[in-house]
């Protein structure tokens, strides 16, 4: 009776010791992908854009420069729920899953393949990175990555639709 | 004998399972997010870390013999839940790529579907093989016992 016992107390551990290496991993990419963007972001040129780990980013002030000026679409690329909370005016809905099985979001039909594009999500998050890259396969090469995401847009009190998230 | 041989290819497709997967948590995300848990981005990024990580140590310690029967416990508790989430899925008619072994394709191809639940099934046939023989005695648990 004692050995199954043992046996379940010992999967329990090995259980806990994936979620903490999880959790440091987790932390570990968050934190080099914070760090790499907030060092390159010193660097961004004349226009607000700067490349962190191959991914082009803009900077807060110059998005929110292409939004007043309409000169750019914003994608929101975080969850639908996330959406539905709060978000930038104007930004559509394309999330990671719209991706999957090699699939093209209908919504991408909306916009114009000459027009920039920011992908933002909430914050130190990796999906916008993921979600501009696949749009940027489809031929949309003017897509950029707002650098610190919407929770740094939200707190610049630049313009909110929705009671935020 | 049958119990070596049950780890060692358990192990084996954990540890290859989870590491292929950590250098691309992302690959799993999409899927976890098929799933429309309602979890938010932080909580399907987190658990893409976790569930690559509990796969290499289970997967460790059936290759190992670390407590291998503890590590077949973790193996089939996660191969039952990834054939539930598989029939949910279909129940759902979604379709969602197979992220298991990362960019590679073992045995099923194309979206999760009955072939991978056959080979989930398969897979935790092996595992409960591990569960209901003796342990070997090439682990390292039997090599720490026998100096002891």
């Amino acid at each position: 009776m004692m050995r199954p016992m043992r046996h379940i107390l010992d999967a329990v551990l090995l259980v806990l010791a994936g979620i903490v290496a999880g959790f440091v991993h987790a932390k570990i990419e968050r934190v080099a992908i914070g760090a790499a963007v907030d060092r390159e972001q010193s660097r961004s040129d004349s226009t607000g854009r700067f490349t962190s780990r191959g991914y082009p980013f803009v900077t807060l002030d110059y998005a929110a420069e292409l939004f007043s000026a309409h000169a750019a679409d914003f994608v929101d690329a975080g969850t639908a729920a996330d959406h539905a909370a709060g978000k930038i005016p104007r930004a559509v809905h394309i999330a990671l899953d719209d991706f999957s099985s090699g699939g093209y979001p209908a919504r991408l039909d909306q916009m114009s393949r000459d027009r920039t594009i920011v992908v933002y999500c909430a914050s130190g998050c990796s999906s916008a990175e993921y979600v501009a890259q696949r749009i940027r396969e489809f031929g949309f090469e003017k897509t950029l990555i707002l650098a610190d995401g919407f929770a740094a847009w939200k707190e610049k009190g630049l313009p909110v639709e929705g009671r935020g998230r | 004998m049958i119990h070596a041989a049950c780890r060692i290819v358990l192990g084996a497709l954990f540890v290859f399972s989870g590491w292929t997967k950590i250098g691309d948590p992302l690959l799993l995300a999409y899927a976890i997010r098929a799933f429309e848990l309602g979890w938010s981005d932080e909580s399907v990024v987190r658990a893409a870390f976790v569930v690559p990580w509990t796969e290499v140590f289970a997967g460790a310690s059936l290759l190992l013999g670390i407590r291998p029967k503890s590590g077949a416990i973790v193996a089939i508790f996660l191969l039952a839940t990834f054939i539930f989430g598989i029939i949910a899925l279909r129940v759902r008619g979604l379709d969602v790529d197979c992220p298991c072994f990362g960019p590679f394709r073992l045995f099923c191809a194309g979206p999760l579907g009955t072939c991978h639940v056959i080979r989930n099934i398969v897979f935790a046939g092996i595992g409960v093989g591990v569960l209901g023989t003796p342990v070997d005695r090439w682990t390292i648990d039997g090599v720490l016992s026998r100096r002891r």
